[in-house]
Formats: structure tokens, C-alpha cells, sequence
């Protein structure tokens, strides 16, 4: 389980106003108005090339906005210090997580970069919780594609953020451990934090969250609570748009 | 202050990595030898001419080795993107920046003592005379070469050319730090007094506080995308 | 700046830099007195020097552009900064030249270890390094934001090579800039003067070319965005 909720503050509202992000002349984002309320459990879904990446890294502070503003409870993002960073967590692409040393290395030297008190104790703690204990002594280089992506989940959940950014977090999972994301997701958002998870899989993702925010070429398809058969009307959604797109 | 803590957690963690796997020192150590190797080839000094090119010999091997040594120092951050890791984390790029400019110091300065004896073997060179002169200033050459290498190596990881940017970038930037640390080598091989050598000792530790302070401060802005 | 106002401006530097060279080379070849001691040759001095000092004056403003662009984020400063470089490349590189066509004929060897020259030979690398930089990364902002910190570490160390050289007192070099005026006929002086207007009048003519085909390319990529959106 989680450790007990023990913040000052609730987790930030972020709004995002007219945000755009070129890579040249590819429009990653563009014109990107949205609101999410702290607490809430998003889950982002399009395409490949939609913007889901970019959209998570960006809220995650590792890229800046081309156009446009991103704002944490009204504080601008290119205003905020770096100490803010202490209350993101996220998972992306890549595990991020050095080769020769072990998962408890790992863990302990990002404990040491987030300031976190006690942090081998904090580090064995997060291990147990995502089932690492046993191979808490392997480097990550031995470490198969699954164990790597729980490893990355609780490099970012060691500092215990507020927020959670998650870039399809399912790679690379078996069924059971997916459940077990799932639900350890939904233990987080639980606890009050916000969570914005992307998948690109329609029907295996949605269950768990609140809200639905659905992207293609970089604009918001469909934004709207999460309900039973939205994955059918999702599905058509893309098509439309696919057709409208090669016209 | 949390900026030591960032830097110094670093610093562990790469001594750690290096003493694992010795990545950066096998490429300092083995480039390192085969030059000195192939200038023992290529100039067959007598005692008295080596004492004359050593310091450029030295140095030029140095600077060479180092450019391979930044190189792997800062391929164990782009394995696996652990550079996003890094730019996450609520931590200063300054700090970054000073963690990184004091593992690759202190891989490259070890790696130098290693050296040291191979070129004395090959070049006849008596140069434990005075040891103290001769850690300074092989501490304040490595410095600048560190500072300017650990900020150039991020630069050129970015680019297409990868590894070959380095040394295009950093040799030229890095000619004031030759000049003079192989005009004090060759003053201290001569068994000239070091007195000799204020300007130049003055030159490099200007050199090496301003471009730290310089990369230190600019470090932030090759980390951004 | 729009299109008219460039046009008009550039329009008037060209006037200007055609009138000034083909002063500056009627100065420097018919006016001018030939020099005592070093003949004909000695004539090359009127392009040699000028040029160190525009390749100067250039790599300045792409210390000051970077900045600019580090602080503003405009993409207009990087442009300023690739013109001055490449511009300032090409004159570099001219001093390069020069400087042994002259020195064989007068002192016998073709490079000669004097400060100044060696400054703009680490100069003209460090410039090459920093086109070089620009070839090879293909993001446009990350493009400006990485050449803006070689751009400033640059221009902060060439002083420093400067001193370096100046401190390496085995080779007694000779005097191949004649000194900043110490020593130079009046006449000398008047010719100098008029070519170094010359060539800064040419160089700021190809910087405002170049200037203006960067600011061009970024207007190109913003419309093809505004066509896609």
C-alpha cells in the first residue's frame, strides 16, 4: 500500500492555456486549452504521433512550451523553482534507470537527488511495495523488461509526488502485473493525488479512471467523464477523423 | 546545502558505476598508452630533446585520452535516457554540472598517474623530483580541460556527430590550458625554478575558475529541450 | 525588419561598400607609397589587417547575439549570430591567408608563432567548431540554444589565448601587424583607415544577406505550421 497520506497540501491545479509545441515544423501540440483539477485520474489516449508523449513531458517540465502557458495553481511553469520538481513524478519512454548498478542503487541515489530523509530505508520500502525485494541486489542491466518498468514506477513514486505523469506505464507488463498497476494507480489517486496516465490501447486502459481525454495530431478529440461504452464511441471518433485527415 | 548534496551523490554514484564496469578509465588508460607508444615511434628523443617535448608529449596525450575518457563519462548518462532522470529531479543544473565536472576530474587525474610513469619509462624523464609542483600542475591542467570537457560533452551529445564534436569543440577552447601547462612541465623537467612559471600558473587558475563559473552557469540550457 | 526597410537598407550598404573598395583600392594601390624595407608585398597589410579586425568585431556580436537570444528566446538574435559567424569565418580565414603570403617573401618562412596571428587561427577553429555544431543538430531552438553557450564560451576565451601566446617568449616574433599605428607613415594611416571602412562596409553587407536568409527560413517553417493548423 501507499504510505498514508501525509502532505501540507493538496496536489496543484494545472491549467494549460493555448499551449502549443513545435518540433520544427511538426506540431507536436498545438493550441492546447485544458484544466485538471488536483485529484483527478486521467487517462490520455490517441494514436501513436498524437501527442500523448509530448503532452506528459511537457506537464512534466521536461520540455518547454513552443507557444502559449502552463500554470500550477496559477504559478507559470517557467516561473516555478526547481525545488517544485519534488512534487512530479513521472515514468516515460525510457526507464531512465543506470545499467551497472542494482535496483537498490538506483533507487538510493535518486533518494539522495530528492532529498528524501532516510532514503536506504525509504528505497527498501518502495522495493517491497512493488514486489523488487528479491531483486533488490541485480543490477538493472539483469533485470527483465518488466521488472525494469516497475523499477521506473517506483523511482517515481520514491519521493511520493503529488502529481503522477505516466507514458503508457503498461509497456511491457504481463496481464497480472497490469492489474496490479491498476489498482496500485488507483490506491494513488485514492490517497488525492492527480494522475494523468497515457495508453494507447483503448479497451485495457480505461477502466480506472475518472476522466477521458482523447488526442489526435496534437488537438483534444474528446474530453469527457469515463463511462462504459465510451471505447466504442472513441474508436469511431478516431476513424472520423482519420478520414478527415486524409481528405 | 542542497546543491553539495545533489553534486556529491553524483560524484558517488559515477565512482560507483566507474569501479563496476571502468568504463572511462579503460579508454583513458589504453588510448593513453598507445600514444605514448607511437610519439616513443614517431620521435626517439635523446635524453636531452625529451626533456625539451615532454611536456608536449604529456600533455598532448592527456588532452587526447580525455577527450575519450568525457566522452564514455557522459554515454553512461544517454544510456537509457538517464539524463531525463536527472532533469527531473528538483535539483539545480548547476549541481548537475558540478557532480559531473567532479567524477570526470577525478577519473581523468587518476588516470594521469597512471600515466605518468608509462611516459617517464618511454621518454627517460626523471619526474618525481619535485612531486608537489608536479600534482599542481597536473591538478590545474586537468581542472580546465574537466570543466570545459564535462559542459562540451553534454553539448556534443546532442548532436548528430555525437562523440566526434568533443574533441572539434574542445581542443581549440582548451589551447590556453596546453600552453601553459607544457610551458610549467617543461619548466619543472628543466629543473628550472617554478618562480619562472608565475604567469602561467596565474593563467590557468584564471582559466580553470572563470570557464567553471561560465559552464556552471550555462549548464542548464544544453540540459533543456 | 520588413521587407522594404531591408530591401532600401541594403541597398544603401552595397552602394556604400562598392564605393568604398574601389576607393580603398585605388588608395592601396596608386596612392600609397611602397614600404621601405618589405617592397609591393607589404601592400597586403591594407587586406590583412582589416580583416582580424572585422573577424573581431564579428565574433563580438555573436557573444552579444547569444546572450541575446539566451535572455529573449527570439530566433531573430540566433540569426544575427550564424550571419556574424559565418561571415566572420570567411575573414578569418583571409587573415589566415594573407598572413604567409606575406611573411614568406619578407621574413623567409610562411607562419611565424607572433600572438596575434595564432589568436586568429584558434579564432577561425573555434568558429569552425561552432558552424560545425550548427550542421549537426537539427532542431532549430535547440540549434540556437546550444550554439548560444559555444558562442559565449568562445568569445570569453579568446582573450585568454591572446594571453597565453603572448606569455611564450622563446620565438621572437615578428611584428606582422606593424602595430595599431605605432610607426606608420601618415599616408599609411589614411590607407589604412579607408580600407578597414572598406571592409567592415563589406561585411556588414554579407552579414545583412545572411541575416536576412535565416530570418527568411524561420518565416518559411512558421507558415508551413500555419498551413498544417
Amino acid at each position: 500500500m501507499p504510505a498514508p497520506d501525509n502532505r501540507a497540501a493538496p496536489s496543484p491545479r494545472i491549467t494549460l492555456h493555448s499551449l502549443s509545441k513545435f518540433f520544427g515544423r511538426f506540431i507536436a501540440l498545438d493550441r492546447l486549452s485544458l484544466v485538471f483539477e488536483p485529484g483527478e485520474f486521467v487517462v490520455v489516449l490517441g494514436r501513436n504521433g498524437a501527442g500523448k508523449t509530448t503532452l506528459l513531458r511537457t506537464l512534466a517540465l521536461l520540455l518547454l512550451p513552443s507557444e502559449g502557458e502552463l500554470k500550477f495553481d496559477s504559478h507559470p511553469a517557467s516561473r516555478l523553482p526547481h525545488s517544485f520538481k519534488q512534487r512530479l513524478g513521472f515514468v516515460g519512454h525510457e526507464i531512465a534507470l543506470y545499467d551497472d548498478l542494482t535496483a537498490e542503487e538506483n533507487l538510493r541515489f535518486f533518494a539522495r537527488l530528492y532529498g528524501i530523509a532516510d532514503g536506504p530505508r525509504r528505497a527498501a520500502e518502495v522495493l517491497a511495495e512493488m514486489d523488487l525485494a528479491q531483486r533488490a541486489q541485480s543490477r538493472v542491466r539483469n533485470l527483465s523488461r518488466g521488472l525494469k518498468q516497475r523499477l521506473a514506477l517506483a523511482r517515481a513514486w520514491l519521493h511520493q509526488p503529488d502529481i503522477l505523469l505516466l507514458d503508457e506505464p503498461a509497456t511491457g507488463l504481463d496481464a497480472p502485473t497490469r492489474e496490479r498497476l491498476h489498482e496500485w494507480l488507483a490506491r494513488c489517486h485514492q490517497s488525492g493525488r492527480t494522475v494523468i496516465a497515457s495508453s494507447h490501447d483503448l479497451a485495457e486502459s480505461l477502466r480506472p479512471a475518472t476522466r477521458v481525454l482523447l488526442l489526435e495530431s496534437g488537438r483534444v478529440l474528446f474530453d469527457g467523464p469515463n463511462a462504459p461504452n465510451l471505447a466504442e464511441e472513441l474508436r469511431a471518433k478516431l476513424v472520423t477523423a482519420a478520414r478527415e485527415g486524409a481528405r | 546545502m542542497s546543491a553539495w548534496r545533489v553534486a556529491t551523490a553524483l560524484l558517488r554514484k559515477d565512482l560507483r558505476a566507474e569501479w563496476r564496469t571502468k568504463d572511462v578509465s579503460t579508454a583513458i588508460l589504453l588510448f593513453g598508452f598507445t600514444i605514448a607508444v607511437s610519439f616513443a615511434f614517431a620521435f626517439k628523443p635523446t635524453p636531452d630533446e625529451a626533456r625539451l617535448i615532454a611536456g608536449g608529449l604529456l600533455w598532448l596525450g592527456f588532452l587526447f585520452s580525455a577527450v575519450l575518457g568525457l566522452n564514455r563519462g557522459f554515454a553512461r548518462e544517454t544510456a537509457n535516457n538517464c539524463l531525463e532522470a536527472l532533469r527531473l529531479a528538483p535539483a539545480d543544473p548547476g549541481s548537475l554540472y558540478l557532480g559531473k565536472l567532479l567524477s570526470n576530474l577525478l577519473l581523468l587525474l587518476l588516470a594521469e598517474l597512471v600515466l605518468l610513469p608509462v611516459f617517464g619509462v618511454f621518454f627517460n624523464l626523471t619526474l618525481w623530483a619535485r612531486p608537489g609542483w608536479l600534482l599542481l600542475i597536473l591538478l590545474l591542467g586537468t581542472w580546465g580541460v574537466a570543466a570545459l570537457g564535462t559542459l562540451f560533452s553534454a553539448v556534443s551529445a546532442n548532436t548528430r556527430m555525437q562523440e566526434l564534436m568533443l574533441p572539434l569543440l574542445l581542443l581549440p577552447l582548451t589551447v590556453p590550458v596546453l600552453v601553459a601547462a607544457v610551458d610549467l612541465t617543461t619548466l619543472l623537467l628543466a629543473g628550472r625554478p617554478m618562480s619562472e612559471g608565475g604567469l602561467q600558473f596565474r593563467l590557468l587558475a584564471g582559466f580553470d575558475i572563470i570557464f567553471t563559473l561560465l559552464c556552471w552557469l550555462l549548464f542548464g540550457y544544453v540540459l533543456e529541450e | 525588419m520588413s521587407d522594404s526597410t531591408y530591401h532600401r537598407v541594403s541597398l544603401a550598404v552595397f552602394a556604400a561598400t562598392v564605393a568604398l573598395l574601389l576607393y580603398a583600392f585605388y588608395q592601396v594601390f596608386f596612392i600609397v607609397p611602397t614600404e621601405v624595407k618589405m617592397g609591393v608585398v607589404q601592400r597586403i597589410f591594407y587586406i590583412h589587417m582589416p580583416s582580424a579586425v572585422v573577424s573581431f568585431n564579428l565574433f563580438f556580436v555573436v557573444c552579444i547575439a547569444s546572450i541575446g537570444y539566451l535572455k529573449t528566446r527570439r530566433l531573430a538574435w540566433d540569426s544575427v549570430a550564424v550571419a556574424a559567424a559565418e561571415v566572420g569565418t570567411v575573414f578569418c580565414a583571409t587573415v589566415l591567408i594573407t598572413g604567409p603570403i606575406w611573411a614568406k617573401p619578407v621574413w623567409g618562412s610562411w607562419w611565424a608563432w607572433d600572438p596575434r596571428l595564432t589568436t586568429t587561427l584558434i579564432l577561425f577553429l573555434i568558429f569552425v567548431g561552432y558552424l560545425m555544431l550548427r550542421l549537426y543538430v537539427e532542431d532549430r531552438n535547440r540549434r540556437a540554444l546550444l550554439s548560444a553557450v559555444v558562442g559565449i564560451i568562445g568569445f570569453a576565451d579568446v582573450p585568454i589565448v591572446y594571453m597565453a601566446n603572448r606569455f611564450r617568449g622563446q620565438h621572437p616574433a615578428p611584428v606582422l601587424g606593424g602595430g595599431e599605428g605605432s610607426g606608420l607613415a601618415p599616408e599609411m594611416l589614411t590607407t589604412l583607415l579607408w580600407s578597414l571602412a572598406a571592409l567592415h562596409a563589406l561585411g556588414l553587407l554579407l552579414f545583412l544577406q545572411r541575416y536576412r536568409l535565416e530570418q527568411m527560413r524561420t518565416e518559411v517553417n512558421e507558415l508551413y505550421r500555419a498551413l498544417r493548423a
